[in-house]
């Protein structure tokens, strides 16, 4: 231990190399792993928050909120079958919407008030009282945009506004910022935006269930879609990796993550292979005075912890730093759960790069400390 | 007391064509407080025969014993053990850890012997004023002359307290006044401290300093004279 902390503390320049590599595919990881993070929550928020177990599509809407389409009447069809202990409704209007004359991209989602389906995050303001028309929820996003409690968004294509008398949290769609309606505002704005839909009576996209303590979530979607016969039920896991782009956003972040940190046992593996080579001479004196293999590799073990732990201090601390001038249109989360894992993941990679050069140092033959030769 | 017994020992390397016998029935006892030097020209086996004793090479045949432990009986794990606790090695050309500190190049044995850390460091203090390095002892190896790494070495082959001391060629790097100071250290703190010592050399000015003198040719050990 003695001679591995010397060691890091004297060669300086040398460790602050390794750990600047470290360092440096940290940093880059955090950010692609906050962007990842930052997609999904911005992708899914809608369907997070309502905190249903699952959701019933109809069958020819392919697990797609915007395809879908059922008849509200199935509603009580839905609600009636055993198992589920409450079900909502849920339309979802991909919009433009104005304020101040700037125009950005909103979905306005249509709810059942004091359902399941209704986000659960609500951070200011109340939810709209079930029947209560041209009123709504924001997600706290539209914050950035200059709404507040009382402020009005006007639909491109419409001539209702919506007064925005609460702000949810964490309920965006897609990424686009959220405006959580009841079922009734969402129609009558959906009949002015989108004409086409007019006539075909009032529909929901999905249906968000909850189902009762000790149901089994299988049985109730099969019995679901057995009653009603046109309809597709899923968990709401499912339903999110559904959302387009999520399950491949996901998987292509978690490629780049996974190779990068290949990479990291890769440095750290040439890194001790170099220096072991370098040292020979060193550690063949070090093993004829007596050191065992196992203080030589616990010392490498140490330095590797050392360098990874540093690696990823520094690596975090730029993350954060570049966070601090990101746009805050780029969507970068930074949770302490992703940044524990990675930490794990980095340390467990140093460890595994620095056991690559065991057997190194295992066959330096000590006799090779005599006669010069070391 | 007899402190090494090398009992018949031969050293074969490789087989058949490329066999060379390195150590051919090598006998030799040293005492305690005896100090031996053990001549040869290169080549000679002179270095395969301190790794035999100092357990770095197992003999083909024969045995070593220092003190009562038949070293040559140990497991590999045993023998590495052994050194470090009982066996201390000057090597050629000082071969201090290059960024450890004059102090912790002695100190590093409280890591690697059985030796408490306070009994280490107290000794390693003794030992660098007796050498004349209490000024020097905060410097890197890069920082001292090659006296001064020497006498290092010569702390840290003493430092943990061992009943045998092992030499390799202790003047090769350094020139003749500078190497003559340095073997008469090396047996004075050997003759002090009653430690048996052996020193090997192809530089005949230097078994002057010690009690008896083995020559090795071949891997034949020649004669012996007091």
């Amino acid at each position: 231990m003695q001679l591995a902390l010397a060691e890091i503390r004297r060669r300086r320049g040398r460790w602050a190399s390794i750990i600047g590599a470290i360092a440096f595919i940290v940093f880059l990881v955090l950010i692609l792993a906050a962007l990842a993070d930052g997609l999904f929550i911005g992708s899914t928020g809608a369907l997070r928050s309502s905190e249903a177990d699952g959701l019933v599509y109809s069958a020819d809407g392919r697990r797609s909120l915007v395809r879908s389409e059922l008849p509200i009447d199935d509603l009580s069809s839905v609600a009636a079958i055993d198992g589920v202990a409450d079900a909502g409704a849920l339309g979802v209007l991909l919009a433009t919407a104005a304020t101040d004359g700037d125009l950005f991209d909103i979905a306005v989602i249509g709810h059942l008030p004091g359902a399941v389906g209704e986000p659960t995050t609500l951070a200011d303001g109340r939810p709209p009282s079930p029947g209560e028309r041209h009123v709504g929820m924001a997600d706290l996003s539209l914050r950035d945009k200059g709404i507040e409690l009382g402020s009005f968004v006007l639909l491109t294509g419409s001539a209702q506004p919506v007064e925005v008398i609460g702000f949810v949290s964490d309920a965006r769609y897609l990424l686009a910022d959220t405006l959580w309606v009841t079922l009734e505002t969402w129609e009558s704005l959906r009949f002015e935006i989108r004409p086409e839909t007019r006539g075909r009576g009032s529909v929901a996209q999905a249906f968000p269930i909850r189902i009762a303590e000790g149901a089994d979530l299988e049985t109730v979607a099969a019995a679901v879609d057995a009653a009603l016969g046109t309809t597709e039920t899923v968990s709401t896991d499912q339903a999110i990796l559904s959302l387009p782009g999520v399950e491949q956003q996901a998987s292509t972040f978690t490629a780049i993550i996974v190779v990068s940190f290949i990479v990291v046992g890769i440095v750290i593996a040439l890194f001790f292979a170099l220096i072991t080579l370098e040292k020979r001479g060193q550690l063949a004196i070090l093993k004829a005075i007596g050191s065992s293999n196992s203080l030589l590799l616990r010392g490498v073990l140490v330095q590797a912890l050392i360098a990874t732990v540093a690696g990823y201090v520094l690596g975090f601390g730029l993350s954060r730093l570049l966070a601090l001038v990101l746009p805050p249109a780029v969507p970068v989360e930074f949770l302490a759960g992703t940044a524990r894992t990675l930490f794990l993941a980095t340390i467990v990679m140093g460890a595994v790069g620095a056991v690559l050069s065991f057997r190194r140092i295992i066959h330096i033959d000590p006799a090779s400390a005599l006669g010069g030769e070391a | 007391m007899t402190a090494l017994i090398v009992d018949d020992v031969t050293k074969v390397y490789g087989s058949g064509h490329t066999e060379v016998r390195a150590l051919c029935h090598a006998t030799l006892e040293l005492r305690d407080n005896e100090f031996l030097a053990l001549l040869g020209p290169s080549g000679s086996g002179k270095t395969t025969l301190l790794s035999v004793i100092g357990g770095l090479l197992s003999p083909t045949e024969g045995t070593v014993t220092i003190g009562e432990t038949a070293l040559t009986e140990l497991s590999k794990k045993e023998q590495t053990r052994f050194r470090a606790n009982r066996v201390g090695f000057v090597f050629q050309g000082f071969n201090l850890v290059p960024f450890l500190t004059a102090r912790e190049n002695l100190t590093v044995m409280a890591s690697i012997s059985d030796a408490p850390r306070a009994e280490i460091e107290d000794r390693a203090d003794q030992l660098l004023d007796e050498l004349g390095l209490t000024d020097r002892r905060d410097n890197l190896p890069e920082e001292l002359s090659g006296g001064e790494r020497q006498r290092v070495a010569i702390g840290r082959a003493l430092v943990s307290d061992p009943e045998l001391i092992l030499v390799d060629e202790p003047t090769a790097s350094l020139d003749t006044e500078l190497g003559t100071q340095v073997v008469q250290l090396l047996a004075s703190e050997i003759k002090s401290r009653g430690k048996a010592g052996i020193m090997v050399t192809h530089d005949l000015r230097m078994v002057e300093y010690t009690d008896r003198t083995v020559r090795i040719l071949d891997g034949e050990l020649l004669d012996a004279s007091d």
